[in-house]
């Protein structure tokens, strides 16, 4: 574990993050999550908590300025806000670059550790197609993109700061090939396939308790039925205004059929290296 | 107000030698306040309100006016013992009407539609809001033209030319446009409108909002998130008087209006029509 009490949980968007906190927060409450009081929050991104951080308005600064900046504004987030468990857990959606100035944009100083959250980009391309009303071909061409991004236009001001993904490939290997910040890749499918399991892992690299009563309980608290019927009966904000629900289905491997041959075929070739190495290749579910 | 301070060349410190409160970028003496922005240059403002500025090459007054306008302005003013929210005021009948949200909720193109539709615009961008009165008043920041800055959605639907405005930096594509000087008297708050934002994501435009009054305490905490420099607050010993000023002003009529992520292609006419009627 490295300096700072920051334990960031990144993923590239879609990958299953949303799940990865509301086990978090199952597991150190032992009760149902509230969803949209996530830990976790709010996303490293945010503006609002960047501005509040650095006493300045990041609506005035540049793209680059502010990817300068932010590694400041995780250094006081990272010794003004209140931990819990011993860790101060944030959300994270960019890839680990370096900014402008060869400093990585999340704060190495500030950091403990990182849950790299992995998913099937065919998962991700059909579920990325959902969260924003778009067609899974525009989804597999986002994952594509080397300059792709979150909260990018210049022509309007959004609530969340420019997050830098690059192609799907180049985000998980920014984040599962530095050596900077110690990181703990969790796949989603193995969630998917043995969940207190997976999630003991994730404890285990945090230095937690794994007594396997409170993990069993954190996974049922969190079982995909509940959170879609607590998103029915509560709503949940960080649902994308085109979907009719986040939590849609929770399955993996279907991405696949979904898209259709040729799409699938496409990511498939477009990331052909990542996803043999993290046991994605050639349609098949991971082992 | 630091809002309309002549900005001098000159050397600055990189710290203050008798800082209160310091952060990565803002340092808070005893009068003076520091803003150190990376690749800019350091700014301080002195007791007497002269701003000096000590910039990176290729860097000019003009271009820190934003800077000036907005966090040092509002450092100064805690300095000061006063308060500031980030918002703006409009005039409405014989009232205010204080917009405030965090950056991006669509304060400055909400008070830029009030003023279209000939309500005058008083402050926009740091609103120190005075409750030593009967009730919360708010006066022009600069008795001079308000400058309100807007992004180029914002200014195509309020049918602006572009040409009206100048970028507010140098590359931004935001731009500040003046509005006619507001006078020097103060107002009573009328309402208090927290502007917040949908921030989901994509889709069609939602049913148009619906005004929440608030009841003290979640006015109080509201207020909170949209206040100028929270973490300094504690550091010079303003946290009591930080309370009274937020119970003040909870106590006014505080409304909370949500509007979706189709703004502000949508929904500007009718938030104006929302706040006229608080």
């Amino acid at each position: 574990m490295s300096g700072g009490r920051t334990v960031w949980l990144a993923s590239y968007p879609k990958s299953g993050n949303t799940w990865v906190r509301a086990l978090y927060g199952a597991w150190t409450t032992g009760r149902p999550p509230d969803l949209n009081e996530l830990p976790g929050g709010p996303i490293a991104s945010a503006r609002q908590a960047i501005d509040g951080a650095l006493g300045i308005s990041t609506a005035d600064l540049s793209p680059d300025e502010i990817d300068q900046l932010r590694p400041r504004a995780d250094e006081v987030a990272d010794e003004r806000e209140p931990d819990v468990n011993g860790i101060h857990l944030r959300k994270v959606h960019d890839a680990f670059f370096l900014g402008p100035a060869g400093e990585p944009v999340v704060s190495v100083a500030a950091s403990r550790a990182a849950i790299y959250v992995v998913r099937d980009p065919r998962d991700v391309a059909v579920s990325l197609a959902h969260h924003l009303g778009q067609p899974p071909e525009r989804a597999a061409d986002f994952l594509a993109d080397p300059a792709a991004m979150v909260a990018g236009r210049a022509d309007r001001l959004a609530p969340q700061v420019r997050q830098r993904l690059g192609t799907w490939s180049q985000h998980v290997s920014s984040w599962t090939e530095q050596a900077r910040v110690p990181v703990h890749v969790l796949r989603y499918e193995d969630c998917q396939a043995d969940a207190a399991d997976a999630w003991a892992g994730v404890l285990r690299f945090l230095g937690m308790p794994t007594e396997p009563d409170r993990v069993r309980a954190s996974v049922e608290l969190c079982s995909f039925a509940r959170l879609r019927d607590q998103e029915a009966a509560a709503g949940f904000r960080e649902r994308g205004a085109a979907q009719p629900s986040f939590f849609r289905a929770g399955r993996s491997g279907g991405g696949s059929t979904v898209l259709g041959g040729e799409v699938a075929a496409r990511i498939g070739a477009d990331h052909a290296a990542l996803m043999a190495r993290l046991g994605y290749a050639n349609g098949a579910a991971p082992p | 107000m630091l809002a309309a301070a002549p900005v001098e060349r000159g050397s600055v410190p990189h710290h203050l030698a008798d800082a209160r409160f310091t952060s990565p970028l803002v340092e808070l003496g005893s009068e003076e306040v520091l803003l150190r922005l990376p690749g800019v240059g350091r700014l301080v403002a002195r007791a007497d309100g002269v701003v000096t500025a000590d910039l990176a090459a290729g860097v000019h007054r003009g271009d820190v006016s934003c800077f000036v306008r907005g966090p040092l302005a509002a450092a100064a003013e805690l300095v000061r013992g006063r308060f500031a929210l980030r918002g703006a005021a409009v005039e409405v009948g014989d009232a205010a009407v204080v917009v405030a949200g965090a950056s991006g909720a669509g304060k400055s193109t909400l008070a830029a539609a009030l003023g279209a539709r000939g309500h005058r615009v008083l402050v926009d961008g740091v609103l120190a809001v005075a409750v030593d009165g009967p009730s919360p008043s708010v006066g022009p920041a600069t008795p001079g033209p308000v400058p309100i800055e807007l992004w180029p959605d914002s200014v195509a639907v309020l049918g602006l030319d572009p040409a009206d405005g100048r970028p507010v930096r140098p590359g931004s594509t935001k731009r500040s446009f003046e509005v006619a000087p507001p006078g020097t008297r103060n107002l009573p708050v009328g309402a208090l409108v927290l502007l917040d934002q949908d921030g989901r994501v994509g889709g069609p435009a939602g049913p148009p909002p619906v005004p929440e009054r608030l009841r003290a305490g979640e006015a109080l905490t509201s207020l909170v998130a949209v206040q100028w420099h929270v973490p300094a607050v504690k550091a010079l010993g303003l946290a009591l008087a930080q309370l009274d000023w937020l119970a003040a002003l909870a106590g006014a009529r505080v409304w909370r209006l949500r509007r979706g992520d189709a703004w502000p292609a949508t929904g500007v006419d009718e938030l104006v029509d929302l706040v006229v009627a608080l």
